[in-house]
């Protein structure tokens, strides 16, 4: 059954003194429940936009996105994790990973109990009280996913979660990542500009053009689960994924840097 | 290896207040050695122990807490009756794109004008007693916390605003957990600002319209030639203006512990 279903979307920026620019044109797409999606694409392909229009922080010029609500606890229907620093500086780890349970309403104690329980599992216990300037980037960004984790969304939302990180840690995160999102099977969507960490990831793959933006391709990835990330990188049929993704971006991006 | 540690063995830490307490401290030594060997004319830059005994006369006499509490009093009432409405004016202007279209051409017009400018203005609406040199002060201070705050709205970055979205804020939760802490160093950038040219305000309307103050006292002191209690006065408004930024700075240590701790 289809979680999240996208139709004939469209994008177009209206700007003061410069020529309009179609960022998304005609995007449909459907996102199984349980399924975890990435999208890939050369960097100003709109996949960031397509992603902000799907977690309504931003609206579309014509086309529509439905998320379906599949719950009646009272859950968020989505979250998002953001692409590098976007703790806020003045809350402990604590109160950040707890600020979506905070807006919902639910009670100090709770909040702090769940949250603590979800800082424990990415491995920050010690840090509760810091601020997240005392913390290093990997840090940051595992609090900026506990957040996201914490509020258990219907669907996960992510902006390159792992762009701003060293090699070392984003292997780490994945792992965690993975384990997380094995453990409770959520409706993801994840936008990246990284080949392998879409492979890695995702249950598919959409290739996107640079602009306008468009899906060039779906991809079915199919890697056993549960995936160890050394390992999958390590198989024959994910070089064979990555080089094919690569030849179809590639194009892409010699277009968009004579644009 | 010593890496902390300056030349003497000492932490670096402890040598820069050695040094901060020494270099004063000299000047003065060196300030009172010209005037024994009268080098500096007494009639016009007395000596430090000179300033120090009229000092001295003035606390036992009480003079001094008269004119130290007069300018307080009004510095404290002037410095909140200008930066409440400041910070509130200010919060409203960095967060509606109307209100800021409707006052921003007022403030830049009236802000470069030097307020003691208007003091006779004030004195004529608000009389020649204590609210006319509040006023003054508030009418200084509100401009500094007004833009203060309201850049510290506008340079929130906009992805916090985008996570509030995101988690499905409450107006009153953007609020007080985004826009007010955001904003925070900026409006107590404000502040900081505002205790300095309130010590400047008071001192100038004291000296034109009072009967009492340390500003009084210096345009006094000079009207009677009385040189070591001009110098007093200088003095009591410099301590003035330590304490009350030290004070500031323990408040802003408090309501801002995120801050990142610099040298």
């Amino acid at each position: 059954m289809s979680k999240i279903v996208v139709r004939d979307l469209t994008k177009v920026f209206h700007r003061r003194k410069a020529a309009n620019t179609r960022a998304l044109d005609g995007i449909s797409l459907d996102v199984a429940d349980g399924e975890f999606l990435c999208i890939v694409g050369p960097s100003g392909c709109g996949k960031t936009t397509l992603l902000r229009i799907m977690a309504e922080l931003e609206s579309p010029s014509t086309g529509t996105v439905e998320v379906r609500r599949t719950s009646t606890d009272g859950r968020p229907l989505h979250s998002m994790v953001f692409q590098e620093y976007s703790l806020f500086p003045w809350l402990t780890v604590l109160d950040n990973v707890a600020f979506g349970l905070e807006m919902r309403g639910i009670p100090k104690k709770e909040r702090a109990e769940r949250a603590g329980a979800i800082i424990k599992m990415v491995g920050l216990e010690n840090f509760r009280e810091h601020f997240p300037h005392q913390l290093s980037g990997g840090m940051n960004q595992r609090a900026s996913l506990a957040r996201a984790f914490v509020n258990d969304p219907e669907v996960l939302f992510m902006d390159e979660p792992f762009a701003a990180l060293d090699a070392q840690n984003k292997v780490l995160l994945q792992e965690e990542l993975l384990k997380i999102w094995e453990s409770n099977r959520k409706t993801v969507v994840s936008i990246t500009h990284a080949i392998d960490e879409a492979l890695l990831l995702g249950d598919r793959v959409v290739i996107m053009t640079a602009g306008p933006g468009r899906i060039k391709e779906v991809l079915d990835v199919a890697f056993e689960r549960p995936r160890d990330v050394v390992e999958t990188k390590a198989t024959p049929r994910f070089t064979e994924l990555s080089v094919h993704i690569w030849r179809m971006l590639e194009s892409e991006v010699r277009r968009a840097r004579q644009a | 290896m010593k890496a902390d540690t300056g030349q003497r063995g000492w932490s670096i830490e402890a040598e820069e207040r050695m040094l901060a307490i020494a270099s004063p401290v000299a000047l003065l030594a060196i300030w009172q050695v010209l005037s024994w060997f009268k080098v500096l004319d007494a009639r016009f830059i007395p000596s430090p122990i000179t300033i120090f005994e009229g000092g001295i006369v003035l606390i036992r006499s009480g003079e001094l807490w008269i004119h130290l509490s007069a300018s307080l009093w009004r510095l404290v009432a002037g410095f909140l009756l200008g930066t409440i409405p400041g910070i509130a004016i200010g919060l409203l202007m960095g967060l509606s794109r109307h209100v800021r279209a409707a006052l921003d051409p007022i403030v830049n017009a009236t802000y470069p004008i030097p307020k003691i400018a208007i003091l006779p203005l004030v004195m004529l609406y608000f009389g020649i007693g204590e609210a006319s040199k509040i006023v003054i002060i508030a009418i200084a201070v509100v401009y500094l916390v007004l833009i203060n705050t309201m850049v510290g709205v506008m340079t929130i970055e906009a992805i916090y605003f985008d996570v509030a979205k995101s988690f499905n804020a409450p107006r009153r939760k953007l609020f007080t957990r985004v826009i007010i802490p955001g904003s925070l160093p900026m409006i107590f950038a404000g502040l900081r600002l505002s205790l300095g040219v309130s010590l400047i305000v008071i001192v100038s309307a004291e000296f034109v319209a009072a009967k009492a103050g340390i500003g009084y006292l210096i345009w006094s002191s000079w009207e009677t030639l009385l040189i070591e209690n001009m110098f007093v006065g200088i003095i009591v408004i410099t301590i003035l203006g330590v304490v009350s930024n030290f004070l500031l700075k323990e408040v802003e240590r408090v309501l801002i512990p995120w801050r990142k701790e610099r040298d």
